[in-house]
């Protein structure tokens, strides 16, 4: 990033701003952008959905293709996470962005793997022969921050209604793929010795490290990832899990 | 291979000559400098230009004028079976040829030493993507305000049981005998995209190539339209974010910018 007087000026604004309890966006510390959501939009998908949580947009599309199972899981389906940061979604995605978006992939893919959304056994065909691959694709057009969060409620919305293609690969009928309960995951940011939600890229840019839960219904924790050259103390971290618990039951509310 | 008579029409009931529906947007991005989005058929592409800029490559620069550098790429789930991740050589060559028709309408020689990068992204591909991209890219590039000597618009040929036929659907891509995409500078008429697979009769190139530039005339008057919408004098003051098409009956719409946003986490953290 580029260090001019501007960049640093604006990056201390909002600092402070946070540093007193306000945001540059009028939002409070522990609330989220305004979401808006599509599904069913790509018909060459088996699910898909669009989601702009404030000025972050992707596409998520899902496909179910047979698969070869793994050898050490032969009754499991495999299932893979993949994120593109395109290049038309920032100015910064002009460079080879690999490591960080196999971070995101990989965070993501682990709530979504650990929460029981799906039952992997459920995705087999034949044991040791053939098992249903689940292709989660992420595909980034905008990119305002949190990824992480956008990323995770995309791909819960495009597996809501998923049916195995059956008919398309020859056998028989399609029938409903059956999910456990959705997973959310919810980013923060430590800015000014402040934990804030769903940071922006600006807010991303200026803060101190980043903390990201994935919680189930239960309120369990399914996936954690710390980042961005990021420390906390045990205190913070039990602070960011009580706040991602509570606003985990109000997106799950929100998006029934 | 299907074989149809002459007399019957086309898979999906179009007229020889008839282009399948298009929806085209300026300006649906934040972050590009320039922005366009397109449903053509059941494509869906968005394109984001950013530029005149630095390259990280500085090898890159020519001294008398911007490159125009663009980048075609498919998400995986915009096909049937699910693509790899990644360039591919189709990918690459039609990014090359892309950029090369492009390089035609900006007036590179007003920004040397500088890159435009337009960034294509197929959402969902059925037949006639790359016409459709650049379709779009030319009107991302005026979006993003560069001095531009024309747009550029293009539409594919084909020819299907020896009938030439306009914007083959996939159908008629893959089961047909040929396919042409053009693209044309419309103040000019001149040809900057041209290619072509196949098999066209001696009399028929000439007729093809005929109908695929009337057709390129058409779709200039809906780019006009879509930066008029944009541009013109009752111009959105801010971005505005089309709705994608949903492929089913239902309301695709989960949450839409009409309703009250939802807030969430409204207890605060301190």
């Amino acid at each position: 990033m580029s260090r001019d007087p501007e960049t640093i000026m604006r990056s201390q604004m909002v600092r402070d701003l946070i540093g007193t309890g306000r945001r540059r966006d009028h939002r409070s510390l522990g609330q989220m952008r305004p979401l808006v959501v599509e599904t069913g939009i790509i018909a060459q998908a088996d699910g898909s959905a669009r989601v702009r949580l404030g000025g972050t947009e992707l596409v998520v599309g899902v496909k179910l293709m047979p698969a070869n199972p793994y050898p050490d899981h032969p009754d499991e389906g495999v299932m893979h996470t993949g994120i593109r940061l395109s290049p038309l979604a920032s100015p910064s995605f002009d460079r080879d962005l690999d490591v960080e978006a196999t971070e995101i992939a990989r965070v993501v893919d682990r709530g979504i793997r650990h929460s029981g959304m799906i039952d992997m056994k459920r995705l087999c065909i034949s044991p040791g022969e053939r098992v249903w691959g689940l292709y989660l694709d992420i595909h980034v057009l905008d990119h305002d921050g949190n990824l992480f969060d956008a990323s995770t409620l995309g791909i819960v919305l495009s597996l809501r209604g998923l049916a195995f293609p059956n008919s398309r690969f020859g056998m028989g009928e399609d029938s409903p793929v059956p999910l456990g309960e959705m997973p959310v995951t919810l980013t923060f940011a430590k800015v000014a010795g402040e934990l804030i939600l769903d940071p922006t890229a600006e807010e991303e840019g200026v803060s101190d490290g980043r903390i990201t839960m994935t919680i189930d219904p239960r309120g369990w924790v399914r996936a954690v990832q710390l980042g961005g050259c990021g420390h906390f103390t045990p205190e913070e971290v039990k602070r960011a899990h009580q706040l991602a618990r509570s606003s985990a039951e109000v997106v799950r509310g929100s998006l029934r | 291979m299907a074989t149809r008579g002459a007399e019957q029409g086309r898979t999906d009931g179009r007229s020889d000559d008839e282009i399948r529906p298009i929806r085209l947007h300026a300006g649906v991005l934040n972050n590009a400098h320039g922005s366009a989005y397109i449903e053509w058929g059941k494509n869906k592409i968005m394109v984001g230009v950013y530029g005149p800029r630095r390259p990280s490559r500085q090898e890159l620069l020519r001294s008398d004028r911007a490159l125009v550098r663009c980048t075609y790429n498919m998400a995986p789930f915009s096909v049937s079976d699910r693509k790899r991740p990644g360039r591919d050589r189709r990918s690459l060559e039609i990014s090359k040829v892309l950029s090369e028709a492009l390089t035609n309408a900006v007036l590179v020689e007003r920004f040397p030493r500088t890159v435009i990068d337009v960034n294509v992204e197929v959402l969902e591909a059925d037949a006639g993507t790359r016409c459709a991209a650049l379709t779009a890219a030319s009107v991302a590039l005026a979006d993003a305000g560069l001095q531009m000597r024309d747009l550029v618009s293009a539409c594919a040929v084909g020819v299907v049981d020896g009938r030439i036929v306009l914007d083959p659907s996939r159908d008629e891509d893959n089961f047909g005998d040929g396919d042409m995409p053009v693209g044309i500078l419309p103040s000019s008429g001149e040809i900057v995209l041209l290619q072509m697979d196949g098999a066209l009769g001696p009399d028929q190139f000439g007729a093809a190539l005929d109908l695929g530039v009337e057709a390129c005339r058409r779709i200039h008057a809906l780019q006009r339209d879509a930066l008029l919408v944009r541009y013109g004098p009752e111009r959105a003051s801010r971005i505005e974010k089309p709705h994608f098409s949903g492929y089913e009956d239902t309301d695709n719409i989960i949450m839409d910018d009409e309703a009250d946003p939802p807030v969430w986490g409204e207890e605060a953290i301190r």
